[in-house]
């Protein structure tokens, strides 16, 4: 075979893969951007999210209305900059989401490990209290507990935890259950492992991919959450520039200004479908039923 | 199904009882002070102690927690210290508009969702079958109280054809449920589309087909109601997502409804009412899931649970 035909074939299965694969790649591709944009953003657009200039309030975007090129995305009703807004507000938001997504399933993993592995008592408290909680619509229960706290981030975070683990739980309790009864558990019984050792080594390996992709699913659910809460005015304060918040006073100039409740909502658009073509690939690639060719 | 159906109210009464403690001790457990959050920082310890007094916080917790169950036994939830209203008859004013508002979009959603999964399952990798997908990704990644911004946006603000909030007729009904149910149609479409691919397959389709039907006859009168089943399941599901939707979009539109309540409530930090909300929000979604399994037996003949 020829170097050539090798490589046109290296081609085609390349082709072939990213074709199958397109969701997951855009996916990760748009990711990555976000992570950039948020990471080095306001680097390259050093305008002050919080430095009001009346002079040039409700700027148009460049090119949309507007003529000024230091303003992209336009100037809000206090003359600040909306795209270092959105760069700004994006830390904190990305940041609370993911903190509170991953700390709700590492406690909703502990909860289901336990429920499922020990039964009894354990899991009947457990299991009826995570029933409860998932009765609530998760933005109600959000608010139950934000109205008698103060909405720090530290406080949002909190509050998603206690709102979010049980759906993990729920599904770590499930897979509990059918790999307890597998061969190779049994097996490590039989050797005498300590419980621990059989939950910490054996089946938390085996719950981690399910989780993981549980996990991008609700980053959504997380994100839209915070946004709905700093909206309705309990979530992030001013002057910290949060998405909802931006959403919430741009409401208010919507018969002036278009592109102030325009932004903050697509680029909750595109964070929330990174992370849902990621995690729906991911699912794809974990559930067998849906793999096709090549292994 | 009488057995059954006792069973499942025992079930739905010691979920109701988690629920309402749950939300008893959200607010007393939690490392806050209701009663300070609500008077701020200019209150004398007069009116502290005596707004204590009228929200029932200066009695131990037990003795609150049995006056609190006492007091739902009878329908009572307390008072709104902002209203100075019952926080019963306030919950029981609004939830027909929550209701309404949840009903009309299932509808609507299920009539413009089913046909659209169907016509993709039947036309799998046309051009309307890659809309769709794409479709799906997007309406999924809306945030639904930006949508109703924009629907506000584009229909209210530029073009002038619907109103932007308010209740009575029908055109205030438009926006507020589509805003409500964008995200769900494209999944309900999707969801009958897998379904119906998986049916169509098997051999009493092959059968209805080879006995000479009509095809619309295979598709709704055979194949579909075999989808019917997980669709329902699913779309019950979805009813709680529904009422915690409903929350912030009613708050945007004004609708005059629990939602927009519960708001207004956490915002004026009036924590009785918050209470009495929140919990109207999680029984109404144990008595769904209950309907929606006892309806089983009317989609599928061959449920009929008995033991």
């Amino acid at each position: 075979m020829t170097v050539t035909s090798r490589r046109r074939r290296h081609w085609k299965e390349l082709a072939w893969l990213t074709k199958r694969h397109l969701a997951v790649i855009t996916g990760v591709i748009l990711s990555v951007v976000i992570v950039l944009l948020v990471a080095l953003g306001p680097f390259i657009f050093t305008a002050d999210p919080i430095a009001q200039d009346i002079d040039i309030r409700l700027t148009p975007p460049f090119l949309l209305g507007g003529n000024d090129p230091a303003h992209l995305l336009g100037t809000d009703q206090l003359g600040r900059d909306v795209l270092s807004r959105l760069l700004h507000g994006a830390r904190l938001s990305l940041v609370i989401a993911w903190m509170s997504v991953l700390a709700s399933a590492a406690v909703g993993i502990i909860i289901g490990l336990a429920s499922g592995y020990y039964r009894g008592i354990t899991d009947e408290l457990f299991m009826r209290v995570a029933e409860a909680e998932m009765a609530f619509p998760f933005v109600v229960l959000a608010l139950l507990l934000l109205s008698v706290l103060s909405s720090s981030p530290g406080h949002i975070i909190a509050v998603f935890i206690v709102v979010g683990w049980p759906i993990y739980s729920k599904i770590v309790r499930g897979l509990v259950l059918s790999l307890r009864e597998e061969e190779f558990i049994i097996a490590a019984h039989a050797m005498g492992a300590h419980n621990w050792r059989i939950m910490a080594l054996h089946l938390l390996p085996n719950l981690l991919p399910s989780v993981f992709v549980l996990c991008t699913l609700q980053f959504s659910v997380v994100i839209f959450t915070e946004a709905g809460l700093s909206f309705i005015g309990v979530g992030i304060q001013p002057p910290t520039p949060s998405w909802g918040m931006m959403l919430a006073e741009g409401r208010q100039y919507i018969s002036t200004a278009w592109w102030l409740p325009t932004w903050p909502g697509l680029a909750l658009m595109f964070t929330v479908l990174a992370a849902n073509l990621v995690g729906d690939g991911l699912q794809d690639a974990l559930n067998p039923r849906r793999r096709v060719g090549m292994a | 199904m009488t057995r059954y159906l006792v069973s499942r109210l025992i079930q739905l009464l010691v979920l109701a009882v988690i629920v309402v403690t749950i939300v008893f001790a959200a607010v007393r457990i939690v490392p806050g002070d209701p009663a300070m959050i609500m008077l701020g920082q200019i209150a004398t310890p007069y009116e502290y102690e005596s707004l204590k007094k009228i929200m029932g916080l200066d009695q131990p917790i037990p003795v609150q927690y049995v006056l609190f169950l006492k007091g739902l036994a009878v329908g009572d939830m307390g008072k709104s210290v902002f209203y100075g209203k019952p926080v019963m008859g306030m919950v029981v004013e609004r939830l027909p508009a929550t209701l309404g508002l949840a009903v009309v979009t299932m509808i609507w959603i299920l009539l413009v969702g089913v046909p659209i999964g169907i016509y993709t399952a039947c036309h799998q990798g046309s051009w309307a079958d890659y809309i769709m997908r794409l479709l799906v990704y997007f309406t999924q990644a809306a945030a639904t109280f930006w949508v109703a911004i924009m629907l506000i946006l584009v229909f209210s603000v530029k073009l002038d054809l619907l109103p932007s909030f308010g209740s009575g007729t029908l055109a205030h009904v438009i926006l507020p449920t589509t805003a409500l149910g964008l995200g769900l149609v494209a999944r309900v479409a999707r969801f009958v589309r897998s379904g119906m691919l998986e049916v169509l397959g098997t051999d009493y389709v092959r059968t209805a087909r080879g006995k000479g039907l009509a095809e619309n006859r295979v598709m709704y009168g055979h194949a579909f109601r075999n989808v019917m089943i997980p669709l329902v399941t699913d779309t019950g599901l979805r009813f709680g997502w529904l009422l915690g939707g409903a929350v912030i979009v009613e708050t945007v539109f004004s609708w005059p409804g629990l939602g927009s309540l519960t708001t207004t409530a956490v915002q004026m930090r009036d924590y009785q009412l918050v209470q009495g909300c929140v919990l109207v929000f999680a029984l109404l979604f144990l008595v769904v899931n209950l309907l929606i399994d006892v309806s089983y037996t009317l989609i599928d003949p061959r449920i009929r649970y008995q033991k």
